[in-house]
């Protein structure tokens, strides 16, 4: 008989306990591979907290470090911005203080040197020049009040000018009265010719001045110039409400004493501008004073001419000139330096004043050329010694005529000349410049 | 390791732990601050308890000069304990308004306007 069919056995029990074991693994190392996991993500996490935190602490101190220095630039554009301030206000003091009475040109070379401005005050050599105005007294009578200033304002706008063309600064205008300094607040080497100069030019504009009222038939005015050169005291004198560039001085003093001198027209000059203007200048004269408080009598030099750079003449307002019945034959050379030319030339003395004479020449000569002059007696035979003069007017249309001053007469030409003038009963030599 | 130059110089005194800025610096940029920069980490990496930056007489500082003095700030902060005073003068407006900003990268600076 054969055995009934046995159904299926399943896994044996050990065989399952095996499985079971292996799951229990499995899941335990599944376990640990989560916490493996867990304790990564976590480690992860903390480094990216960390790195961030580290960038957070970057970019703080990146936008700390942009804010400083932001602050920074702005507290030193802050500090350039004061500075600028303070040059300007610099620059507009110096403009305010001396543009009004120096030329453009200083002002402009102070505000490039500021160092050399010395305005808290300064001993310096200057050359001063004092003028005061003849016959406005006079003319003022005979004006109305308003046409007396519009008289004043014509006469400072032209002379003041005048000041400035020639590098001068106006200290004081007080009324019709002006101080001026040449060598302050800056100081060249020609502060002295150019004060001469400037007193020139002034005299010479003062016709310019006079023109209207003339035409209105007023009386003219002249004006009478001192110049001195010395040491002063220079600077800003004043309270701190109000100050003023300003000058004191013995040295200003004397100038004033020197002007009170001059009459009108006329320009003196003390010993020691004439050592420094000496070769260029034409002296009409020369007058010895003893001006109160000083010790010695001091000479002092009446100027009509200067040569050189500035090359400016007077006219003779002293003198009128009389036509001689019959011109003087004379043969002249004109000077070089100290040496007479080797040519001669023959002209005539047309007319004859005390100091000067018209001469018709027949080469033409430049103003202020100086000549060596010998005259011929009628009868043609040459007066003895020489007669030196200097050329003091020109005339461009009429090249053959000049008056000359005569510098140095030998005493046969003066004798000569006087004979001549006694001769022909001339008119007062000197008149007044203008009646 | 001082650096003296016709604008400006920088002194380092070790017996007083004191780096002394005087002068204009008008350098630029980063390459042109390195010698000054190096100076001032030396100094602190000398670890001494208190490093004095005196700026009394430096009259003025750029803006990459600024930065160098930051830079030398967060060097300290990060790597030393070192106590640093810095001092400045009223003398130059600049000082008092820039140089408290240091205070914000290093809490613990001491600053002397004087």
């Amino acid at each position: 008989m054969m055995p009934a069919a046995q159904p299926p056995r399943g896994p044996s029990r050990n065989a399952l306990l095996v499985e079971v074991q292996a799951l229990r693994q499995r899941v335990a190392a599944l376990e640990q591979e989560k916490h493996d996991l867990e304790i990564m993500l976590e480690m992860a996490t903390d480094h990216a907290d960390d790195l961030s935190e580290a960038l957070q602490q970057e970019r703080d101190d990146l936008e700390t470090v942009l804010e400083l220095t932001t602050d920074h630039g702005d507290a030193i554009e802050a500090d350039l911005q004061s500075q600028a301030e303070a040059l300007a206000r610099r620059s507009q003091f110096i403009r305010e203080t001396f543009g009004r009475y120096v030329s453009e040109e200083v002002v402009a070379q102070l505000l490039d040197a500021p160092e050399g401005l010395e305005l808290g005050g300064a001993k310096r050599k200057v050359t001063i020049l004092m003028s005061d105005v003849r016959g406005f007294t006079a003319l003022a009578e005979c004006l109305e009040p308003q046409e007396v200033m519009t008289f004043l304002n014509r006469y400072l706008e032209a002379i003041v000018d005048v000041i400035l063309a020639y590098r001068g600064t106006i200290i004081e205008i007080l009324g019709d009265g002006l101080l001026v300094l040449f060598g302050a607040p800056l100081s060249r080497d020609d502060d002295a010719e150019r004060a001469v100069a400037c007193a020139l030019a002034m005299q010479l504009r003062m016709d310019d001045t006079n023109a209207p009222n003339r035409r209105l038939g007023l009386p003219d005015v002249e004006m009478g110039i001192g110049i001195h050169t010395g040491e002063v005291v220079v600077g800003n004198i004043g309270s701190q409400q109000r100050t003023k560039y300003g000058v004191v001085g013995s040295a200003v003093n004397l100038t004033g004493r020197i002007e009170s001198y001059t009459t009108g027209g006329q320009i003196l000059i003390s010993p020691t501008t004439y050592a420094e203007t000496a070769a260029l200048l034409t002296v009409s004269h020369q007058l010895t004073v003893a001006p109160q408080g000083v010790a010695a009598p001091l000479t002092l030099y009446a100027v009509s001419a200067m040569e050189g750079a500035h090359s400016l003449c007077l006219p003779t307002p002293m003198e009128m000139l009389v036509p001689l019945p019959q011109a003087l034959d004379l043969r002249y050379t004109v000077l070089e330096g100290k040496f007479a030319g080797r040519t001669l030339y023959g002209g005539r003395l047309v007319k004859l004043a005390t100091r000067t004479a018209e001469l018709h020449v027949d080469q033409p000569v430049a103003a202020l050329s100086n000549l060596k002059v010998h005259l011929l007696h009628p009868s043609g035979e040459m007066v003895p010694g020489e007669l030196f003069a200097k050329v003091i007017e020109t005339w461009p249309e009429d090249t053959s005529r000049v008056v000359v001053s005569f510098t140095s007469l030998s005493e046969a030409a003066r004798t000569f000349l006087d004979t001549v003038r006694e001769m022909h009963i001339l008119a007062p030599t000197t008149v007044p410049r203008r009646a | 390791m001082d650096i003296i130059h016709e604008d400006y110089q920088v002194r380092y005194d070790a017996a007083t732990a004191t780096v002394i800025c005087q002068g204009s610096f008008r350098l630029r940029g980063t390459e042109e601050y390195a010698p000054i920069l190096q100076v001032l980490t030396a100094a602190a990496d000398a670890k001494p308890a208190t490093l004095t930056l005196d700026l009394r007489t430096l009259q003025f500082l750029n803006s990459s000069g600024i930065n160098t003095l930051a830079k030398f700030v967060l060097h300290v902060r990060q790597h030393n304990a070192t106590q640093v005073v810095m001092k400045g003068s009223h003398h130059f407006p600049w000082q008092e308004k820039s140089l408290k900003n240091f205070q914000r990268l290093l809490p613990g600076l001491q600053l002397e306007i004087e």
